[in-house]
């Protein structure tokens, strides 16, 4: 097909670039720097989508974002569903097709629909789903509810950024208002940033054909884009809307294809801006009328931008009904593009010099006349038009353009919550301001409220020099252009055209099928406050949030409950301003980049040696089990626990959590963070301890050890790192400032290879140490520094294991030599390297706590058996006085115990209930651990036990879905309960 | 390899000696000055001094020393000898417990935005500056060499390493082979043989 409504001359299209695309089953044609929705204008394509309820015939309202009706589900390229299509840039190739309608618009099944409109009104899901028996038609009301499809695995995965940025001088619109801001404030040397969402700049300055210096406004237009793309302190968004204005001026920007990045799709920025001029312009308001929703019905803002911008003529038969002047130039524009053309205008007395003007261009003008209804089945054919007198005529066209005046764009100013919101009397719409003592951002142009283009020009220019003076700059001087009076006249307002019969079908909201007679029945039925009218009738809550309706929506609410549109307020406004996709706000953080996962320096010889890593706290990735071929990862654990208990093993201890500390204060900080004494602990030597939360639980455990008379090494566990440091820091700088202690991180600074078993001492005394390692050189819970096989090390007698263990620390450049030494020596005493699943075996057949299981942050000292630890010569520790009171207050306390499942092959899952007898009642305990034990050659578990430790011996029940688990209670500890092999 | 998306080229440094000063914020003065080491002049700064020795002062608390790789030894000697009088600071060598990148290119910047909300532009983040920040996530330190005016450098902790790479290759447009973590709940059911869960 040819594009039959293209014009000859004009635009800002491409017409040497011709683009063939596919829409539904038509092949098509446009030109480059065309929206889909002005080609599918340009081959006279109206009928392009069906409504989301209803399933009526629809067609381009609008030629920006305030359209959302017009989605198309994008085949190729790059699939992807509910694309704007007014918004949307034509490409080569592209295969489109509507969107909520099969097989295709033109004819659809799913209109069927219509003849059931009656079963669809207000409040349809609050009603509907109070019947009885709902969800036998839950699901085919789901299956035919939302819009598009989602593509296959062939779908579009963009290619996305998410970013942050900065300015002085952030301008949202390069409209009228928004050139002349940024081109002050970028002539003044601040950071600007200009964003729009246009496939062009300049607004309505391009889109009206308005005349600068004589000469086309895009001739200005490109001048300034051109100097401002010059300029080093400007950075210029197109394509681009801000979707999101929220506290302390983070706002957030959706960039689409990003001229400064190839193969970007997609950018999303967070930009901290110091001043921000709201330049987002208005958005006119249609006239509501009978079937108001019939494809070739358009605002008559849009019919002048896809004439002027596009250079399309949307119909040949022109109706433009209008209250403003604003109809008067859209049927000018109309006009001068070859189309014969009707003005009803509904004011009795509109301005005599214009109407001259417009009946000169030879266009009929019917004054104080409204259009009531329009004809046609898939596009409008005719309207009835009542005169003042009441007389009805009919007259044929296949375009009807309608004018209601102008809604100021202030989402972004109410995004704020720090704007003033109110009704103008004059705009007959809400407009807004900075509130009191608000002086961040300022709106410019007609977002606020000045609707002539040489008007806005000057408020843009005003808005950025106070912005200017307001971050201490001194504003430039810029020349604005000349241009001619434009008239800008609007009459009282027209929110609908009353119909003939209460079944007529009057549209205030397109995008959710809302008709006047919906919101009729909401305020009939008591949901006459507007927030809830828009919840009733879904009117303000489809795609396009209401852009063009909300205004007439809060006008006709205010006439039917006899308040003025101030006294109905508005709904609230929040972002997005536009759809976003979420992986644009994702970005890149995906996969591999979702979380900051960690490693040792030995991770690759874990890997090597067929290690697989899991993480092991904090987002350490660790050696879970070490596989052989054909071992299941119990075989390999239960493999790795027997040679630690019968020969020797070796595990990367690196993640464990270490802060240097050092100062004179650190006794007392010790003593301040443990239940236990820490001060008078001898250099060389080590303390296990416990530290408490503010409220008496247990924060996390670990060894410190007095490196000298001044520095002291503090262990924490893998995974409370982290948490362990906010808390010494928050106590050194908010409670105890007074305490000279300085701290240092140095988790990462050591990398730790413990060796562990029975013959860990022969081992090390193989790798020949210059110190010496016998038990009575060098006891439990006591350092060395020194070197082994040569390498520096720093060797603690600490044990997880329940065996004679030493943690070699060495500097992380040493790592991989130190532990391949130790492998090769170790292998005469057949070493094996032990995962973290072997070190849990381990632990909890001595006894040993964990974080994250006993330690799950309910528990205290008492409930685990470690109520001795607590000091009885200190007068307090953190947490003291609140696990007292505690502990005074419900001395019935989950107790740490030992538990034997009768079947002795049974794990139990760790955090399985125990309840009464195993039923369904309130639990009385939970295991924490279960384990196949190698030293008692059956399950084995630790858990949680109401007042478990006087109940040894009694079989208790865990309760697993439906399964009973008898289980015999018994002391906490399996494995060298004296604690000999580890102190040998 | 593809081409970056900015122009930057990205780059792991060898490691230079480090050292991590922290304490009260007198005795932290009290120790550098003893050692003789070059202090800057205000926060979120770097000294440098000819031998190629730098102070950066991140925080109120916390100083980092560097210098070439081959001074570690020397400079750790003075270091400690320095602070061993004092009383509430204390000097640690974390040469092994980081790891730095180099940008080099004005695409830098547009690189770190990805992941950090300081503004690194040289407008503002100018050269000799040095601070402490979020980085995607994690704890870095970035800073703009004077030196090196169009560089920007990212230090971070050496197990984070491969994850920031990661990063900074797909921000700067380059294919990364980073790999995501296992978690714990992905590990294979046990087999037939193995002690039943029930």
């Amino acid at each position: 097909m040819s594009q039959a409504a293209r014009l000859a001359h004009g635009g800002a299209i491409d017409r040497a670039r011709p683009l063939e695309f596919l829409f539904d089953t038509q092949a098509l044609s446009g030109f480059a720097g065309d929206t889909v929705a002005s080609a599918l204008l340009a081959n006279e394509v109206r009928l392009t989508g069906r409504s989301f309820k209803l399933h009526r015939p629809r067609g381009i309202v609008g030629a920006g974002y305030e359209d959302a009706g017009v989605m198309v589900h994008r085949l190729a390229p790059r699939p992807a569903t509910n694309q704007l299509a007014t918004t949307l840039p034509l490409e080569s190739g592209m295969r489109l097709t509507s969107v909520n309608a099969w097989p295709s618009a033109a004819f659809d099944v799913g209109a069927i629909a219509q003849g059931f409109s009656r079963l669809l009104p207000a409040g349809f899901y609050y009603k509907t789903f109070m019947l009885p028996g709902w969800h036998w038609f839950e699901s085919s009301i789901r299956n035919r509810a939302g819009l598009g499809r989602v593509p296959g695995d062939d779908a579009w995965q963009p290619v996305t950024e998410s970013r942050y940025g900065h300015c002085d001088v952030l301008v949202a619109g390069a409209g009228a208002a928004g050139l002349a801001a940024a081109l002050v404030a970028a002539r003044s040397g601040a950071q600007v940033m200009l964003v729009d969402d246009g496939l062009t700049f300049g607004g309505r300055l391009v889109n009206d054909g308005m005349v600068l210096n004589g000469v086309a406004a895009t001739a200005w237009v490109d001048a300034v884009i051109t100097e401002l793309l010059a300029s080093a302190n400007v950075r210029i968004l197109q394509r681009s809307t801000v979707w999101s204005y929220l506290e302390h001026n983070y706002l957030a920007v959706l960039e689409r294809s990003p001229r400064d990045a190839p193969g970007l799709d997609l950018r999303n920025w967070k930009i901290r801006a110091r001043q921000v001029i709201i330049a987002s312009g208005a958005i006119e308001r249609p006239i509501a009328f009978t079937n108001n929703d019939r494809p070739g019905i358009m605002l008559a803002s849009a019919v002048r931008t896809y004439i002027n911008r596009f250079a399309v003529l949307p119909g040949r038969m022109a109706v433009v009904f209008t209250n403003t002047d604003f109809g008067h130039a859209a049927a000018a524009d109309l006009a001068r593009a070859g189309a014969s053309v009707t003005v009803i205008d509904n004011r009795s007395a509109p301005d005599t010099a214009m109407l001259a003007a417009t009946r000169a261009l030879g266009i009929t003008c019917h004054i104080g006349s409204q259009v009531r209804r329009a004809h046609g089945a898939r596009r409008v054919s005719a309207i009835d038009v009542v005169d003042a007198k009441g007389l009805t005529m009919r007259l044929a066209c296949d375009l009807l353009a309608t004018s209601g005046g102008w809604n100021p764009a202030i989402h972004l100013a109410s995004h704020t919550r720090q704007a003033r919101v109110s009704w103008s009397p004059v705009l007959h719409g809400f407009v807004a301001e900075p509130g009191s003592g608000v002086d961040s951002f300022r709106l410019a142009g007609a977002a606020n409220g000045h609707l002539g283009a040489a008007d806005c020009l000057r408020d843009g220019e005003k808005a950025a020099r106070a912005a200017l003076v307001a971050i201490g700059r001194s504003p430039a001087a810029i020349d604005l252009p000349a241009m001619a009076v434009e008239a800008t006249g609007i009459g009282l307002a027209l929110w609908a055209v009353s119909p003939r019969s209460r079944h007529d079908k009057i549209f205030v909201d397109f995008s959710g099928d809302v008709t006047t007679a919906d919101l009729g029945l909401a305020v009939r039925e008591g949901f006459d406050s507007i927030e809830l009218v828009k919840r009733y009738t879904t009117a303000g809550m489809g795609v396009d949030q209401g852009k063009t309706g909300n205004t007439s929506v809060i006008g006709l609410i205010g006439d039917l409950t006899n308040a003025p549109p101030a006294m109905v307020g508005t709904t609230t406004f929040r972002p997005p301003f536009v759809p976003v996709e979420f992986g644009a706000i994702a970005g890149a953080r995906s996969g591999a980049r979702l979380t900051p996962w960690r490693h040792t320096p030995l991770t690759p010889w874990h890997i090597a040696n067929g290690a697989v890593m899991v993480e092991a706290g904090l987002r350490w990735q660790r050696p879970g089990y070490y596989a052989r071929p054909g071992e299941s990862w119990m075989q390999a654990a239960t493999r790795e626990a027997h040679a630690v208990r019968e020969s020797v093993g070796i595990y990367d201890g690196t993640p464990l959590g270490k802060f240097q500390l050092k100062g004179p204060g650190v006794p007392t900080l010790l003593d301040l963070l443990y239940i236990n004494d820490f001060a008078a602990l001898k250099p060389g030597r080590g303390k296990y301890g416990v530290m408490l939360t503010d409220d008496g639980l247990i924060l996390d455990d670990g060894v410190t050890f007095r490196l000298d008379e001044t520095h002291w090494l503090l262990h924490s566990s893998t995974g409370g790192a982290d948490r362990v440091h906010q808390h010494i820091e928050m106590l050194l700088n908010l409670h105890r400032s007074d305490l000279n202690v300085s701290v240092i991180p140095v988790t990462s600074a050591w990398a730790n290879a413990t060796i562990c078993g029975p013959m860990a001492r022969d081992l090390l005394r193989a790798l020949d140490p210059d110190f010496d390692v016998s038990s009575e050189s060098f006891p439990f819970m006591a350092m060395r520094e020194g070197t082994v096989g040569q390498l520096p090390v720093r060797v603690f007698r600490v044990s997880w294991t329940g065996e004679l263990s030493f943690e070699v620390n060495t500097a992380p450049r040493h790592a991989l030599a130190l532990w391949e030494k130790i492998m090769q020596v170790g292998e005469r005493f057949g070493i094996t390297p032990v995962g973290s699943e072997t070190s849990h075996i381990l632990r909890v057949e001595a006894g040993y706590l964990s974080t994250g299981h006993e330690v799950d942050g309910t528990s205290d000292v008492h409930d685990l058996g470690l109520g001795a630890m607590v000091s009885k010569t200190k007068t307090d520790f953190i947490g003291k006085r609140s696990m007292e009171l505690r502990r005074r207050l419900d001395p019935v306390r989950p107790e740490l115990v030992g538990l034997l499942p009768v079947d002795p092959a049974c794990i139990v899952p760790d955090g399985a209930p125990i309840t009464p007898g195993g039923q369904r009642a309130d639990q009385e305990g939970f295991v924490s651990a279960c384990v196949a034990s190698v030293t008692c050659k059956r399950s084995i578990a630790l858990g949680l036990l109401r007042n478990g430790r006087s109940r040894m011996g009694e079989t208790v029940h865990a309760r697993v879905y439906e399964r009973i688990i008898p289980m015999v209670v018994v002391a906490p500890v399996f494995h060298d309960a004296d604690r000999s092999r580890v102190k040998s | 390899m593809s081409a970056p998306r900015y122009p930057v080229t990205l780059s792991r440094m060898e490691p230079r000696a480090r050292f991590e000063a922290s304490g009260k914020h007198e005795d932290l003065l009290a120790g550098l000055r003893a050692a003789g080491m070059p202090i800057p002049e205000r926060h979120n700064a770097s000294g440098t001094s000819e031998a190629g020795v730098r102070v950066d002062w991140l925080g109120p608390r916390r100083f980092v020393v560097s210098a070439p790789y081959r001074q570690e030894e020397t400079l750790g000697r003075a270091l400690h000898a320095a602070f061993r009088g004092i009383a509430a600071a204390d000097v640690v060598c974390i040469t092994d417990m980081v790891a730095t990148f180099q940008l080099s290119g004005a695409g830098g910047t547009e690189v770190l935005a990805q992941g950090t909300p300081i503004d690194t532009g040289r407008a503002v983040f100018a050269p000799g500056s040095a601070t402490g920040t979020d980085l995607w996530g994690v704890a870095a330190t970035l800073e703009r060499p004077l030196d090196m005016p169009d560089d920007l450098r990212v230090t971070v902790d050496r197990s984070l390493a491969g994850y920031i790479e990661g990063w900074l290759m797909t921000a700067a447009g380059l294919a990364s082979d980073l790999k995501p973590g296992v978690m714990l709940s992905a590990l294979p059911p046990a087999t037939p043989s193995d002690p039943a869960y029930p």
